[in-house]
């Protein structure tokens, strides 16, 4: 095991260690490890096909990983359900964004979260919903997302403010770390500063974040350090100091930094 | 949009005011149950000009009568088609209820043993159609088509083919079978299911679960809801409320045949989807179904009183679900734009 050297600083929140994960003869993820420290924006690299929504997808519960595990601030622990992530304290923005369009603003807003705003009677969770549009309003223009009325389903809504929506309930509630997928697909110049901004702010309130995306000039603008996946393995993980964008996207196409010889080059030699 | 900090009434009153009318005039008309509410009104006023003798007391109490056991029914095939399932069984299960409960109680059995595990036993049914449909993936159609020849095979083994009957009066029945004034106590019973599952859809949690399992199922499974947990109580709801108008109906009549039941399970899908729901699930409601099942029995009472052979009674219910299941398509199109 590579431990990092031993000091005085916080454990991480959260170890990935050595996760594998295949379907069928595929591959996806290959013995993939690294640390994510409390207060820290970790973006997450890598082609398409290079095992990062796989990867993603096992951090918060919807696969399960074929071997290895995770280390949640000091305790081992394989999540065993979104349910289970999200209780533990993970908040995920979907890259499909996971809105339901048929139903409203607000439901969508308290989807698996009804126990917030829930009076239990009789041991029956009745959801208080008069205080759940409230607190849907409050919390959208809190980011300043304005919509019409909580009560209108999210089909109405453009593609940009659906990913309001998802982003506004991961932020809102309680997490200690934030998995951003793709966040900034669907916005506009302005909506994706004021994402990179809800991405500094939670890093300031302590909270680890993983931004995956494929605009490497928004990773750049928001992360302390970076793990490029390819091929279903961790080509490197570096500090933003150690590289420049070049680098970046050396590691992203290749596996490797410039001038240094892959894996691969390697083996074969 | 730029904002300039006033309130958006203080800058444009009176369109405010008319976006507030709209918005309020668009709820309206986006609620599930706008559409059937407007064609029960229609038929109610046809028959009332048209049928002889449909506005009095005896004719409303067997309109009343003839909704209770459907209508209980189509509560439970209300709650599963909104989170996205269907269930065929239902008539089957109904008659097995029913079927159980007599041949207990001719047996011998306290009624309230008799009625308990009879509800026990269709809740077990519903939970097997959910974990077929939810484990073993097949489709809610399939597996409940099977269910329907399997427990109606059922109730013919356990009755001989026979109607039976019960071999005394019980009086604990009197709870399913009794009148006050006009109303059929069955009805009553309907309207305490209506009550209670409207309550549990709209109000609690699980409620939210079933629209959000019927509405999105990826994105309810990737939010934290237990999506197949809540089908199988769905399935299991539905089953329990089927045995449920079995025993109520088995009460009122004091006996069972082996076709109890027949082709019911058609006539509360037909319904719930004329109250508003959508066949993919994620929405209805219970209130437009219960709407949808005093429809259907106005138009078999209206139909007799003006002499019209009964066999156009099938006839005009199709030409109603047809429409009802446009008109909905519509509304939904309106709405999610």
């Amino acid at each position: 095991m590579t431990a990092p050297a031993p000091d005085n600083g916080p454990p991480p929140r959260l170890s990935v260690r050595d996760i594998s994960k295949s379907f069928g003869h595929v591959k996806a993820l290959t013995n993939v490890s690294f640390d994510v420290m409390p207060g820290e924006v970790v973006g997450l690299l890598g082609d398409n096909g290079a095992g990062k929504s796989t990867l993603i997808k096992t951090l918060c519960g919807v696969h399960k990983p074929d071997t290895g595990g995770f280390v949640w601030e000091g305790e081992e622990v394989i999540f065993e359900s979104p349910r289970h992530a999200m209780a533990t304290g993970i908040s995920v923005v979907y890259q499909d964004l996971a809105v339901i369009p048929i139903l409203s603003i607000y439901r969508n807003i308290f989807l698996g979260r009804e126990s917030e705003v829930c009076r239990k009677v009789a041991g029956i969770s009745f959801m208080m919903k008069e205080k759940a549009k409230e607190i849907a309003a409050d919390a959208l223009s809190g980011l300043g997302i304005h919509v019409p009325d909580v009560e209108s389903p999210v089909a109405v809504l453009s593609g940009g403010e659906r990913q309001s929506i998802s982003l506004a309930r991961a932020v809102y509630f309680q997490h200690q770390l934030l998995i951003l997928d793709e966040p900034t697909a669907a916005l506009s110049l302005k909506e994706t500063a004021k994402v990179l901004g809800y991405v500094d702010e939670a890093r300031r309130k302590g909270a680890s974040v993983i931004i995956i995306t494929h605009n490497l000039s928004h990773a750049w603008q928001v992360s302390d350090r970076f793990v490029v996946l390819y091929h279903g393995g961790v080509a490197d993980t570096v500090r933003k100091d150690e590289v420049d964008l070049d680098d970046l996207a050396d590691l992203i196409n290749t596996g490797r930094r410039n001038g240094e010889r892959g894996v691969e080059e390697e083996a074969a030699a | 949009m730029a904002d300039t900090g006033v309130p958006v009434e203080e800058r444009h009153p009176s369109t405010a005011a008319a976006a507030a009318r709209e918005r309020f005039g668009w709820r309206l008309f986006a609620r599930p149950e706008s559409g059937v509410i407007m064609a029960a009104v229609v038929i109610f006023l046809f028959f009332a000009i048209f049928a002889p003798r449909f506005l009095s007391v005896n004719v409303m109490s067997n309109i009343l009568l003839l909704s209770a056991e459907l209508g209980i029914v189509a509560v439970g095939v209300t709650m599963l088609m909104v989170s996205g399932e269907f269930d065929l069984s239902v008539g089957s299960v109904l008659g097995l209820g029913a079927g159980m409960v007599v041949v207990w109680l001719n047996a011998g059995w306290p009624v309230p043993l008799a009625i308990l595990v009879a509800l026990a036993v269709a809740a077990g049914i519903g939970t097997l159609n959910g974990l077929l449909v939810t484990r073993m993936q097949i489709h809610s159609l399939i597996v409940t088509l099977g269910g329907l020849m399997f427990y109606r095979a059922a109730v013919l083994a356990i009755t001989g083919g026979f109607p039976i009957r019960l071999g005394e009066d019980y009086p604990f029945l009197e709870l399913f079978n009794f009148w006050w004034g006009p109303i059929p106590g069955t009805f009553l019973w309907f309207v305490g299911f209506i009550v209670l599952f409207t309550i549990i859809i709209t109000s609690t949690r699980f409620g939210n679960w079933v629209y959000a399992s019927g509405g999105g199922r990826e994105a309810a499974n990737e939010m934290g809801v237990p999506v197949s947990r809540v089908k199988v109580l769905c399935f299991a709801c539905a089953s329990m409320l089927a045995a449920s108008a079995g025993i109520i109906q088995m009460s009122r009549l004091n006996s069972v045949d082996a076709l109890r039941g027949t082709a019911l399970e058609l006539e509360a899908v037909l319904a719930v989807v004329v109250g508003g729901a959508l066949l993919t699930g994620g929405r209805g409601s219970i209130v437009g179904a219960a709407l949808g099942v005093i429809m259907v029995s106005m138009i078999k009472q209206g139909l007799i009183l003006m002499g019209i052979p009964a066999f156009w009674f099938k006839a005009g219910i199709g030409v109603v679900l047809i429409l009802a299941a446009y008109i909905n398509h519509r509304v939904q199109q309106a709405t999610l734009q």
